[in-house]
């Protein structure tokens, strides 16, 4: 059963079809998560294995990024544990890696390349919050499913997120401008 | 959602909600009415919007940034490896996604069940690095390593699958040892009263008390003790560097083996020795030879008692 399902992969499996569309977004998601390039890159792939692997457990018609995004967030989660072995507790967070590859990417814009770097800056329980909440636009229910946490927790997290934002903001005399041209 | 704490009827997390629109219309107006009487709230609020920045242009500019050729070559390993995967490995995934529906809720197990699918993912070809590989080994081993112990009725598998949990422990502890460098190592404190501290520590999360002698091993210059975690157990990890260069580990934890003397053996290219004593699984390794290691092993162990 499994292998004629297999057979009609390309035709019929939306997870298969559907997973180049949001490569980018995937990998951006690792990006917040890993702030490691190198990282982030294993991370998608690893995603995209399991999420074909579940292939049958995916409802059509569903968000598939969103489904996706919970694989690979608790696949992080599964490596965390063994980067907590490594290094001795703790997240892998950002107190030894702030400048992340991506914000020096996109130094083009240095506004833009200021908040990537104040998000980096977030723990990381913040930080993927405030990246599925505020850029990829989960509602804090789908954020909470996503994560596997209380709505409650969703909420303290962007709380939390945006105090320590206003506080940059405060301290550089107004910060990143709300409102920017992108110039694209 | 009223907190207590602050003595606010009106919390941050309302506020966030609010500013974010995600709160019901009630509650919405609630809030705005407390705005309204309430100058200090006002404040609160406009610190929170102060948090506010253009999320969506900003991280729009790292998805232009993502490395696409290689994003794709990575979907096209995933489609490979998983097309590679036989029948019988597909079905194992199938029964671990059926385990993984029955125990929404029990997020341990989920990502013990996860662990378990990815046991097809060393053979993934591709751009995956080899380091990288190793260390997801390791998570599954772990998660293992984890899920033993919580569930009886997968013990049998387990053990057949991935060896004893003491094996995987050794090789999980091995695997980041080849990690290390003598940098990893060298910048720890050399105060006596930290690392009388540091063992107290690691000795309290441990269960086991670790006396101070442990750091004192003629031609070994110890340098930490650490608190790590295997599964659900307390790991503890005693550092030191032999002769300057070469990072040696000294590592104990409760598996609950029978006692049983000291062997060696090889893992991740290192010598390995280890035993088991009261319930507690011990082991050294560095890239030291045998007579060498076995050496500063019967110490630690004489120190231990």
């Amino acid at each position: 059963m499994k292998t004629e399902s297999r057979m009609d992969d390309l035709t019929d499996n939306p997870v298969k079809t559907g997973l180049p569309e949001i490569l980018s977004r995937l990998w951006r998601f690792a990006m917040v998560l890993s702030h490691n390039e190198e990282t982030a890159g294993d991370l998608v792939q690893a995603t995209c294995l399991r999420a074909l692997q579940r292939s049958q457990q995916f409802q059509k018609g569903t968000h598939l990024d969103r489904w996706t995004f919970s694989i690979m967030a608790s696949l992080w989660k599964n490596e965390l544990r063994a980067e907590r072995i490594r290094r001795g507790g703790g997240f892998v967070d950002a107190e030894e890696a702030l400048v992340t590859d991506g914000a020096e990417k996109i130094e083009t814009n240095i506004l833009f390349a200021e908040v990537l770097a104040e998000v980096q800056a977030l723990p990381e329980a913040q930080r993927s919050a405030v990246l599925l909440v505020y850029v990829e636009g989960l509602t804090y229910a789908e954020a909470a499913r996503t994560l596997e946490v209380p709505i409650g927790t969703i909420m303290s997290r962007l709380a939390a997120a945006r105090f320590k934002l206003a506080a940059l903001k405060r301290e550089k005399g107004g910060g990143p401008e709300r409102q920017v041209k992108t110039g694209r | 959602m009223t907190s207590e704490v602050n003595d606010r009827p009106v919390t941050d997390e309302m506020l966030v909600a609010y500013l974010d629109g995600e709160l019901p219309t009630a509650e919405q107006r609630e809030v705005e009415t407390a705005l309204a009487a309430d100058k200090r709230l006002r404040e609160r609020l406009a610190l929170l919007e102060d948090g506010g920045r253009p999320w969506t242009e900003a991280f729009d500019g790292l998805l232009d940034q993502a490395p696409m050729p290689e994003l794709e070559a990575a979907f096209a390993a995933a489609v490979k490896t998983h097309a590679e995967q036989t029948p019988d490995e597909l079905a194992a995934l199938e029964t671990a996604a059926a385990d993984d529906e029955s125990s929404q809720g029990a997020t341990n197990d989920r990502g013990h069940t996860n662990d378990r699918g990815h046991t097809n993912d060393r053979s993934a070809p591709g751009w995956w690095r080899p380091a990288m590989a190793a260390c997801i080994a390791v998570t599954l081993l772990v998660g293992f390593a984890a899920g033993y112990g919580t569930n009886e009725a997968q013990k049998p598998q387990l053990v057949s699958a991935v060896g004893t949990e003491a094996e995987i422990w050794r090789q999980a502890v091995a695997d980041y040892q080849a990690l290390y460098t003598r940098e990893t190592v060298s910048t720890a404190s050399d105060d006596p009263e930290v690392h009388a501290a540091g063992l107290l520590r690691v000795g309290d999360a441990l269960g086991l008390p670790l006396p101070g002698a442990v750091s004192q091993v003629p031609g070994l210059d110890y340098k930490r003790a650490q608190i790590l975690k295997f599964g659900e157990q307390p790991l503890a990890q005693l550092a030191y560097l032999y002769n300057d260069d070469i990072p040696i580990a000294f590592c104990i934890v409760r598996l609950d083996e029978a006692d049983r003397a000291a062997e060696n053996e090889v893992r991740s290219g290192l010598n390995v020795v280890h035993w088991a004593k009261d319930g507690y699984s011990l082991m050294v390794v560095g890239d030291l030879s045998v007579e060498e290691l076995n050496d500063f092993a019967r110490q630690l162990e004489g120190k231990m008692i």
